[in-house]
């Protein structure tokens, strides 16, 4: 068995529709990752969509990827007897994950770290623990509308449009874990642990590219931009779907003249006039002009073709890809990249995606299914009781 | 600040452009030293991109490049002169990490790949980032942040039903997917390598973060023969869930009602007849409806400031957010203000310029940006000097020679 990279570190994830992406990022290299539930089971296994349509509480395809590698406790923190075992658990845990766990006002992290002084708690909030927005009540939408990701995305003019996937809930998740392994590997070090205290609109505020010093530099707002075009920038349909394409690159990338060449060489009409001086992507009729001599081209080839033909002529091109082609893609199956859900549990032999990352000496693991509410509670207790 | 969680942690950075300078921005942030390898005779492409200084173009005036180098020290170093490979290799054998996000052979052509470099320092943890990752048929294939978030499905997949896609609007997956995968990576080896002594490679496609964040398109399909599709800003679970107009020119407020209680809330705040109707009461009936729910609600919310609006839904219990653009961001919010998440660090030609801290605050004591981007080259003396030992006329010497440029 190869080495894990966090072997012996003991999470408890008090998580509801986010902070579990920061849980498996642990658990996925190794950590033992405990998912403390109430009675009626963590929320996100109650959101849709479920397998085969079904709804139950194993049946979630969400929880079934986002809680694989975890045990399941479940505790009622609403009595002193949830509290204590709480107390009793995180006296042996070396990291905390708070979030929207349905109980969490009764926990308190401080009390918690004080009983165990080398103990990272990160708590994962809306706007912050503090301050004149941290009442106020925020979702996925409403955090990218704050945070300032929201205004930049859609039509100049018309509503701006939310990233797919609660992108503003995972951004924290993601910032919660390189905080606290952080914290741990300090930790580890030297004892000393950390009250962390992240929040989810600031997660958002760091996706913000050049905006915020566009803003302070040059007096600009960014917004948006989706139908503003340089010519050979954009979605373009093809034989069997659509392909992004950036034809002249980024900044003073020298890519026009590879897409000239490229198109020369398939014996494109009129294709020469890209790799003139006088060609400008940002005049005015440049957009017509290019689709007059790209779409007759396109049109007869398929997004595959077309990525293959961009990677030999250095054109950043790619497909706009759906999920049957991201399931046959060579690259990502040279690349074992999709992993089947692990047997015995309800996904098992369902394609997921796997390792985000390859270590070479302490790979990414997929070990157990997610669990079962309460899956864990013998085993958990057993350990509780042993002497340490 | 050698309690910062990263202090004595040493990093070479051949990093260039968006994901990769963010990852080691954010370990330099948190206390590793980090070193930015550069070169006079071929620049990080992103010290020439917008915004700069005063709107005038210099390698040391971009905003871009600022924020994504904060914490660092740059050296220049002509990588094409054996003298410059050998200075770069012995500052790596007292280094912990490498970093770059080239594709795949370029760090071997510098004379820096991995099978050289574990052997000058087999406790080193080398990362690198390219587009599809060191192996498979696509390795070669070269990728901005927006070409990931189109392979991975993510821009298809975001924006109206009816409509072409619109993705964000950015490079997404280089500012928050990539920059954060690569950290936790380098983190997790570190662990492995203060227990153990042992250095790795971490190999990291920068298209597979992307996908990892997206499961529900893979599994959906496969599990219900579902292919996913558009949604705007809705969910298929909650009504209502969007955007709509209020007063003032483009200005929005996003709304999200989970429960018949906050409808009610809601409707009493804008108190407008027209969504007082008994049969929106129920979700089901509001998810039924959602189009005519949408309009009727935005023909309410026009007549009401954004913010005002804000606070009165928040005050009973709806969630509701502005849609705050850089300047609210940066000169009004006053929770930004209250987490003091707007750094202004002093920079020699840039003079007091805006950088982002982190977005999580440590109760031990302040984490974040400790000092401004570097100048092109800015610490080769002191780098030189303290790492190798050089005496500042070799260095000079070595600077005429066309080595240290």
């Amino acid at each position: 068995m190869a080495a894990r990279a966090l072997d012996g570190i003991r999470v408890l994830e008090l998580s509801g529709l986010y902070g579990a992406y920061a849980g498996k990022l642990f658990a996925d290299l190794g950590a033992e990752v405990i998912l403390v539930e109430p009675p009626e089971g963590s929320p996100m296994r109650s959101k849709p969509p479920f397998i085969g349509d079904e709804p139950g509480p194993d049946n979630s395809l969400a929880f079934s990827y986002f809680a694989a590698n975890k045990a399941s406790l479940v505790l009622d923190l609403s009595t002193s007897g949830g509290s204590k075992e709480l107390a009793r658990l995180a006296r042996n845990a070396q990291l905390i994950i708070l979030s929207d766990h349905p109980q969490a006002s009764t926990i308190d992290l401080k009390a918690l770290r004080a009983a165990n002084t080398a103990l990272v708690c990160t708590q994962i909030t809306p706007f912050g623990a503090s301050g004149p927005y941290a009442h106020y009540q925020g979702d996925d939408l409403t955090l990218m509308a704050m945070g300032g990701l929201l205004t930049m995305a859609g039509f100049p003019g018309e509503p701006p449009v939310v990233a797919y996937g609660e992108q503003g809930y995972l951004a924290a998740d993601q910032f919660a874990a390189v905080s606290s392994l952080a914290a741990l590997l300090r930790a580890e070090r030297t004892e000393q642990g950390e009250l962390i205290d992240l929040s989810i609109q600031e997660a958002i505020v760091m996706a913000l590219e050049n905006a915020a010093q566009t803003y302070q530099l040059e007096g600009k707002i960014r917004n948006r931009s989706t139908g503003i075009k340089r010519a050979g920038t954009g979605i373009y349909t093809v034989k069997d779907g659509e392909i992004y394409l950036l034809a002249g690159g980024i900044g003073d990338t020298a890519m026009w003249s590879n897409f000239a060449q490229w198109m020369e060489a398939e014996g494109v009409e009129n294709a020469g006039l890209f790799a003139t001086a006088e060609w400008s992507d940002t005049a005015p009729e440049a957009e017509d002009a290019f689709q007059r001599i790209f779409m007759p081209y396109a049109a007869g080839k398929t997004k595959a073709e077309l990525y293959a033909l961009a990677r030999h002529w250095r054109v950043p091109l790619a497909p706009m890809s759906v999920a049957s082609d991201l399931l046959q893609d060579r690259q990502l199956d040279y690349r074992g990249f999709f992993v089947s859900g692990p047997s015995g549990g309800p996904a098992d032999g369902i394609k997921m995606p796997g390792a985000p990352y390859k270590l070479s000496r302490t790979p990414w693991s997929l070990r157990r299914p997610a669990p079962p509410l309460g899956h864990d509670a013998r085993a958990l207790h057993h350990t509780e009781e042993s002497p340490s | 600040m050698s309690n910062l969680p990263l202090a004595g942690v040493q990093i070479i950075d051949f990093c260039w452009v968006g994901a990769g300078s963010y990852m080691t921005k954010l370990l330099a942030d948190m206390g590793a030293d980090v070193i930015k390898i550069e070169s006079t005779k071929s620049l990080d492409s992103l010290r020439l991109a917008a915004p700069f200084k005063d709107g005038i173009r210099g390698v040391n005036r971009s905003g871009y490049f600022a924020d994504r180098n904060s914490s660092k020290r740059s050296i220049t170093v002509n990588m094409k002169d054996p003298r410059g490979v050998e200075m770069v290799c012995e500052l790596i054998a007292k280094a912990d990490v490498v970093a770059n996000n080239f594709r795949p052979g370029t760090m071997e052509k510098l004379g820096v790949g991995y099978e050289t470099l574990k052997q000058i320092n087999p406790g080193l943890i080398y990362i690198g980032m390219s587009m599809n990752g060191d192996e498979g048929p696509d390795r070669m294939m070269l990728g901005y942040g927006i070409t990931m978030a189109a392979i991975s499905g993510f821009m298809g997949l975001s924006g109206y039903p009816d409509r072409e896609p619109t993705g964000t609007g950015t490079n997404f997956p280089d500012h928050v997917p990539n920059p954060t995968h690569g950290a936790f990576s380098v983190m997790a080896a570190l662990r492995h390598k203060w227990r153990t002594g042992e250095g790795q490679k971490i190999d990291m496609a920068q298209t597979e973060p992307m996908l990892a964040l997206i499961p529900l398109p893979v599994m959906d399909y496969q599990a219900n023969g579902r292919v996913a599709t558009r949604q705007g800003n809705r969910s298929p679970w909650h009504s209502p869930r969007g955007v709509y107009p209020t007063k003032g020119e483009d200005r929005w407020i996003a709304i999200s009602v989970y429960s018949d209680l906050q409808w009610k809330a809601l409707v009493e705040v804008l108190g407008d007849e027209k969504l007082d109707r008994s049969e929106w009461q129920s979700l089901a009936r509001r998810i039924a409806d959602a189009n005519i729910v949408d309009a009727t609600l935005a023909g309410a919310t026009i007549n009401f400031d954004g913010y005002e609006l804000m606070a009165s839904l928040q005050q009973v219990g709806v969630a509701a957010g502005v849609v705050q653009n850089a300047a609210d961001l940066v000169d009004r919010d006053p929770q930004m203000k209250h987490r003091a998440h707007w750094r202004c660090l002093p920079h020699s030609e840039m003079g007091e310029s805006l950088y982002n801290g982190l977005p999580f605050q440590f109760s031990s004591g302040p984490v974040g940006p400790r000092f401004a981007a570097p100048l092109l080259g800015e610490h080769t003396h002191q780098i030189i000097a303290e790492k190798l030992g050089k005496s500042d006329r070799e260095i000079d010497s070595l600077i005429e020679n066309d080595v240290l440029v």
